[in-house]
């Protein structure tokens, strides 16, 4: 090894070596001939074990389109995507500075070289995510409304002064409500998507307000659809103090179907080929039940599944026809799902499913039903009609004692399990005296 | 070259001179409790392509190897107290991604961290 001796050299080394966003070079089969460092520690945060040597493999579980999207774009050179989202995992894995959402670029230069950036833009994705949910609330806040409710917190987080409309709105007089927290006037939904009020005061307090809707509780039992803002007031004490006087709260009243944030989040939780949640979604949704099964001491299940053989079925009767298979078996779940069940896809073809309040024997039971519906529904696509099977892992979740990304790695397991003992089963299987 | 490897203590690492350092067969890297880098050997900096002075007193985990800065490597120098430990790793030493072996040191009796690599 000789010393380099070339400055220029050595400088375009450090500017790589420093640059705050990840580069590298592949081929078109995601073989990688250069990266930068930052590049190699976004790679770690992979699942992926091993060499980083081929990047479209260990973005399939992630990000299964960047594939197609690079072997199907067929111009000489150009732009194949850019600041494409790729969602990693749920907000609580490892530590909390690990990357949730990567954004990537990938540019063809000629055939085989292809450059690729990658930069974690997990906060920015969050910040945009709340910004948009408050557009759209303040957007139609001066539409059908009839008024608001209106109601100040002390810094203890409990009323101590209230409007008449929402003595109206709620049925409780002025006195009663006094003392009371905004909890207290929400339905505790079963489904558990309530957050509690202290962390809602918590993100007011980080973020300076914070929105939720969900089913509000009248004094006489009744429910409403209630959309409730939580605004923090502030004394300015100098120029970087200041001291929290208490919360404002508005909340208003509904209609729950119509609203444009039901609409606007139903396009960003969906995945565009079957319908199902996105992976967002489906970590979104973990994540909220996660907490409130820690609030409630209540478990959760979840299952996962994989079609076996997917990558047969694309090789002989082409992608095409993986795509009608994966439509097919989104349609049939989604119909044999219970209410309240979340579905989603979450990888190339690989599924999952959240069981609010469920344990594991329930998830065992809704994997073997959806893997005898499966194994017998007909797959239509353009040269013939095929059947798939798929395997399925099953794990259950209870509160605090782990992480979302644990259960995950759970039910996981138990997946790999069931594929290695043959394909087309449960793990754990059902017991004996589940089993008809 | 492996058992020197594995086996050279902190103490012998740090009552080495330069010189010395610059004879052993891995790439050497001192860093302070703040990461910035104290001492470079002629290895690494082959291994890298960049030259000691270029190196010396820079931010290690963030110009120049932002690919240790995460849970494995930065993290733990700050967590534990005490290190010896040997872990397989990935680098990307002049931009081509390199399977190498790790060995981190650190203990109360040292005055620098060391990070030793074994291509």
């Amino acid at each position: 090894m000789q010393q380099p001796q070339d400055d220029e050299y050595e400088q375009l080394l450090q500017f790589v070596y420093a640059c705050p966003v990840g580069l590298v070079d592949i081929e078109k089969d995601g073989t990688i001939r250069l990266m930068n460092p930052l590049a190699m520690n976004l790679m770690m945060s992979l699942s992926t074990d091993g060499m980083a040597t081929n990047l479209l493999k260990a973005l399939q579980n992630y990000a299964p389109e960047l594939r197609s999207l690079v072997q199907d774009f067929s111009a000489k050179r150009g732009t194949i995507c850019s600041n494409h989202r790729i969602y990693l995992g749920p907000e609580d894995t490892g530590s909390s500075d690990a990357p949730k959402v990567l954004s990537c670029t990938i540019v063809k230069l000629k055939d085989e070289r292809y450059v690729v950036t990658l930069a974690d833009v997990s906060l920015q994705v969050r910040q945009e995510r709340r910004l948009r949910e408050a557009e759209t609330w303040f957007g139609s806040l001066l539409e059908g409304v009839k008024d608001f409710g209106v109601a100040s917190l002390g810094p203890d987080g409990r009323i101590n002064a209230v409007n008449s409309t929402l003595s109206l709105q709620t049925g409780y007089d002025e006195s009663e409500l006094n003392g009371l927290s905004v909890e207290d006037l929400m339905e505790d939904r079963p489904e558990g998507t309530l957050l509690s009020t202290a962390h809602r005061l918590e993100q007011a307090r980080k973020d300076g307000w914070h929105l939720d809707e969900g089913w509000g509780s009248r004094q006489n039992g009744e429910r409403y659809w209630c959309q409730s803002l939580i605004a923090v007031c502030v004394d300015e004490l100098s120029n970087d103090q200041r001291s929290i006087r208490g919360y404002t709260v508005i909340m208003r009243e509904v209609e729950r179907r119509d609203t444009d944030m039901r609409e606007l989040k139903k396009l960003l939780q969906t995945d565009h080929l079957t319908s199902a949640y996105n992976r967002g979604a489906f970590f979104d949704a973990a994540n909220r039940e996660h907490i409130s099964s820690q609030r409630l001491g209540r478990p959760f299940a979840l299952v996962t599944f994989d079609i076996d053989h997917f990558k047969l079925i694309n090789d002989s009767y082409g992608h095409g026809a993986g795509d009608d298979a994966l439509r097919t078996i989104s349609k049939v779940c989604i119909n044999a799902v219970r209410p309240g069940h979340v579905f989603a896809r979450i990888g190339g073809e690989e599924f999952a499913i959240i069981l609010p309040g469920a344990a594991l024997e329930e998830a065992v039971e809704l994997a073997e039903s959806l893997r005898k519906i499966i194994a017998s529904t007909a797959i239509v696509t353009q040269k013939s009609t095929i059947y798939v099977t798929a395997s399925f892992g099953c794990a259950e979740g209870l509160g605090a004692q782990q992480s979302v990304a644990s259960i995950l790695a759970d039910a996981d397991a138990a997946l790999y399990q069931a594929k290695r003992a043959g394909r087309n089963r449960t793990a754990p299987p059902l017991t004996a005296n589940e089993t008809q | 070259m492996t058992s020197v490897f594995e086996n050279i203590s902190g103490a012998e690492l740090e009552a080495m001179d330069d010189d010395q350092l610059d004879s052993v067969e891995f790439g050497v890297i001192g860093l302070d409790a703040s990461g910035m880098v104290c001492r470079y050997n002629a290895r690494e900096s082959a291994l890298a392509g960049l030259r000691r002075e270029s190196v010396l007193d820079c931010d290690y985990f963030n110009e120049i190897a932002q690919c240790m800065n995460n849970f494995l490597v930065a993290q733990r120098f700050e967590d534990e107290s005490e290190i010896d430990d040997v872990i397989p790793y990935v680098l990307t030493l002049r931009m081509r991604p390199t399977p190498v072996r790790l060995r981190l040191l650190k203990s109360s009796e040292m005055t620098l961290r060391y990070i030793l690599i074994q291509r």
